[in-house]
Formats: structure tokens, sequence, C-alpha cells
């Protein structure tokens, strides 16, 4: 129960979040790097051929923090709270007429409205700096470089072709 | 001009990694090397594309991580799969033999 909790308020710690990856990230190519001076490199040649390897340390923490980020459940709990916000606002408002239980009603559909649009424009910053369109299409390099593969005008490998035929 | 870049075909990374991670829950690091073994220097998988395609797959549930102490007594984050990521796997792999199968047909037959 208390790791769930802890977990779900790091969600909403954006920090947390970008410094957690990091960390995975980092001991990733310190565990690269000691494989090569296990195979005579000295420490700082080791390292630099784990960055290699590694390829664009900053565009792949932009991407695991933004996956984290946009899916995590302390987002989707927020949207819920706010959303239920505005239609609670909204339902004291048409329900009762008085003054006083009025400015709640306005108070609370502000809350969901400007938390909406907070939302939003987070999601939309994010978006912004996602700079790798296809993730999944990454690094792959064949080692038979003299087999030419058959693209078509498109571009597309054979495997594409026959998936979208599909 | 000639292209020497094999692009991957979209989630085979991603089935790569379901399979690796059937045997046993492995850090990403692990994740790499076990894929790095198995694919004998026929593909060289850029390290970093592993973790955008982990994180995709836990937001989508076929995997769950958790911190834990690695080997060298590091925090390391590890992961494993769940069910619906084993069901993902068994669907994947009937899909990828499919589409290999066909692949070859037309090879065969130019």
């Amino acid at each position: 129960m208390y790791k769930s909790l802890r977990n779900l308020f790091r969600h909403f710690d954006g920090h947390a979040l970008q410094r957690q990856v990091e960390e995975e990230l980092q001991f990733h190519i310190e565990m690269r790097a000691q494989d090569y001076q296990k195979e005579g490199f000295d420490y700082e040649d080791s390292l630099e051929r784990a960055k290699l390897r590694f390829g664009d340390f900053a565009m792949v923490k932009r991407q695991c923090v933004e996956i984290s980020a946009k899916n995590s459940v302390g987002i989707w709990i927020l949207k819920v709270l706010f959303t239920i916000s505005f239609l609670l606002g909204v339902l004291i408002k048409s329900v009762t007429p008085e003054l006083n239980t009025t400015r709640i009603g306005s108070v609370l559909m502000m809350i969901g409205i400007f938390g909406g649009l907070l939302l939003i424009g987070k999601t939309i910053r994010m978006r912004d700096f996602k700079s790798a369109p296809e993730p999944l299409r990454l690094g792959l390099h064949s080692i038979a470089d003299s087999i030419p593969l058959a693209f078509d005008e498109k571009g597309r490998t054979p495997f594409e072709r026959v998936q979208a035929d599909d | 001009m000639r292209r020497t870049r094999t692009d991957l075909m979209q989630g085979t990374l991603e089935l790569m990694i379901l399979k690796t991670l059937a045997r046993e829950e492995m850090h990403g690091y692990g994740i790499a090397q076990r894929i790095h073994e198995a694919v004998e220097d026929l593909l060289k998988v850029e390290d970093g594309s592993l973790y955008p395609a982990l994180y995709r797959m836990e937001e989508r549930g076929w995997i769950s991580s958790e911190w834990g102490a690695s080997e060298n007594n590091r925090r390391a984050k590890y992961y494993k799969l769940t069910r619906a990521g084993r069901q993902q796997l068994a669907a994947e792999s009937v899909n990828w033999d499919r589409i290999s199968r066909a692949v070859m047909k037309v090879l065969q037959a130019s």
C-alpha cells in the first residue's frame, strides 16, 4: 500500500521521474563501460565506447520521460479530479440558486477549467520537445551491408509491404 | 544510393523484448545483452533504442517494473512480463511466423 502511494506521488513529481530515467540509463552505460573494461579497454575509452553504443542519451531520456509522464496514474487521477470538480460546479450552479452556493459552484468550475487547460498545456509542451518520430525504428544496422533491400517507391521494405497489404 | 540500414519493422524490437523477458525478469542492460547474444552480431541494436520501447510496453501493460539491486549491488530497474505481455508474446509470435513465411514465399518466387 505504502509502495503504491509512494509511486503515485512520484508520478506527480516530474523531477523525480527525470532522475529515475536518468539513473536507469546511466546504469546501462556504466554496465556497458564495465564490460568494455573487462575486454581490456581503459576507463576513458570504455566510457566513450559505451556512450557511442547507447546513442543519443538526451533524446532517449526525453522520450522515456514523456511516455511515463503522459500516461502516468497521477495525470489520469488529476484529469478525473478536474472533470469531477467541473461537473460538480455545474451541478451546484444549476440546482441551487443561492448566492453562496453559486459562488462555490463557480469556483469548482474554474478549478476544473484551469486544471484541464494546464494539463492540455503540459501535453502540448511535451509534444514540442518530442524529437524522434519513430522510436521503434531507431538504430538497427545490418552487418551485411552488401545485401541491398528491395525498397519500393515509398521506401518500404518487403516486410512492411506484406504487413500493409494484410 | 544503396541503403545499408535495415529498419526495424514496427513491433519487432518489442517482440524480442517480450521473448527475452519470458524467461526471467531483467534490467534493461540485461535485456540488451541477451538480445545481443541471441542475434549473434547479425543485427546491431543501438542500446538506447531499447528504453523508449520498454517504457511504451510498460504503459501498454505488457511488462511491469520494479527497482531492485543488480548483480553488482547497484540500484537497477527490473522488468518482468505481465499476463497481458504473455498473451501479446503468443499473438505476436504467431503473427511474426506468418509474416516471415509470407516474405520467404515472395523471395523464393522472385
